[in-house]
């Protein structure tokens, strides 16, 4: 997500009038951060990437209605996701994986089970990325779904606290805060769990 | 990752956390599912071209759902007009339908759902394929007052099933569309407002 805001606005603008390229842009760019928050959702690859696509199709249609404001277009979009995650975990419990930690099962071959970046690091460092890692999710697994929420808008919805203080009907300050406090709270889970 | 309001150790430490979470920057979406995205904007492009006021609000959604691993181009709804499931053009309807947005569809499948609002009841509009063949599966509708059945079809191989059920629930009382294995599963869903 790094187009500046000038080139973001000329997309969007090009993507108002359905233009392919701008629309392919878009998809590309928010693609990393829809799909590991999907995924994380959702039981299966193929389950994450529907909901993306879902999201762009919804988007598609609704860019006429999109104002610049507080959310910019990283945080309408993922507006959009959040609904259409939601609408496919209530209507398939099935497709529900409800442990976090469980979602990320390495690979023996590689570090990729699902958008797992595949390092280029020695084997040893990567075995210890693969434990850290799983330290990491269990941690993240301790905290409450209000701060785990919070933390994901930050790390995998890539979203500025304003963007989140938008979503979440809060006070950009009081985000901040929150997501400092859950913050240290994965760290002290994290090294309980590293002892 | 934004850093507009935490330290760099606070940003080292988020950073972690998402590439934790299955957060990958590199990631690429898959090449059909690129091209799906752009079919449908030279769709809708050439709908708005084709369409006495384009700037006029529309209520269409559609979905890709299993189109990538079914080897399809874009599934996509409309309101009334221009239904596709691949190259196969599904003629435009004499009357107004109401596109639904189905979930759940198992991978694979392509799916496709209307809805005709009749004085005399709800007649849904199902174009499917690649379901496990040599299965009957059951069509219901959720409504205010329970479940009623609109009918049942049987899956067959490499062909697109075009289906049509009709029930008496009013449109008003209809609050989804379930399609049902022989077991009894939901195989996919329309939830409708």
């Amino acid at each position: 997500m790094d187009a500046t805001g000038p080139q973001l606005r000329r997309l969007v603008d090009e993507a108002r009038s359905a233009d392919p390229d701008a629309w392919e842009a878009i998809y590309r760019r928010v693609y990393p951060r829809l799909f590991a928050y999907a995924r994380r959702r959702l039981a299966t690859d193929t389950a994450a990437e529907d909901a993306v696509s879902e999201t762009i199709t919804r988007a598609m249609h609704k860019i006429q209605t999109f104002v610049w404001g507080d959310v910019g277009l990283d945080g309408w979009l993922f507006g959009i996701a959040r609904n259409v995650v939601l609408e496919t975990y209530r209507s398939d419990a099935r497709s529900h994986a409800s442990d976090p930690a469980t979602l990320a099962e390495p690979t023996a071959e590689g570090l990729r089970a699902h958008g797992w970046p595949v390092s280029p690091a020695d084997p040893a460092t990567r075995l210890m990325a693969l434990v850290e890692h799983d330290l990491i999710r269990k941690a993240f697994a301790r905290l409450s779904d209000h701060e785990q929420e919070l933390l994901e808008l930050r790390v995998v919805a890539g979203l500025a606290s304003q963007d989140v203080a938008s979503l979440t009907g809060r006070r950009p300050g009081a985000v901040r805060m929150a997501q400092s406090r859950a913050l240290d709270r994965l760290r002290t889970e994290y090294e309980e769990l590293s002892r | 990752m934004t850093g507009d309001d935490l330290n760099t150790n606070d940003n080292d430490d988020l950073a972690e956390v998402g590439r934790a979470l299955g957060y990958d920057e590199e990631r690429q979406p898959p090449s059909d599912r690129v091209e799906a995205v752009r079919n449908a904007a030279r769709q809708l492009r050439d709908e708005r071209s084709a369409l006495p006021h384009p700037t006029a609000p529309r209520r269409r959604r559609s979905l890709f759902a299993g189109a990538a691993a079914a080897g399809l181009g874009l599934v996509a709804g409309a309101v009334g007009r221009d239904l596709f499931v691949g190259n196969n053009p599904t003629p435009a309807p004499a009357v107004a339908t109401e596109a639904l947005t189905l979930t759940g569809v198992p991978a694979g499948v392509s799916a496709v759902a209307r809805l005709i609002n009749h004085t005399w009841g709800t007649e849904v509009l199902l174009d499917v394929r690649d379901l496990p063949p040599g299965q009957a599966y059951r069509v219901d509708l959720q409504t205010t007052t329970g479940v009623v059945g609109a009918g049942s079809f049987l899956s067959v191989a490499d062909v697109l099933m075009v289906c049509r059920f009709n029930a008496a629930p009013l449109r008003a009382d209809v609050r989804a569309v379930v399609v049902r294995d022989p077991s009894d599963r939901q195989v996919m869903r329309a939830d409708l407002a």
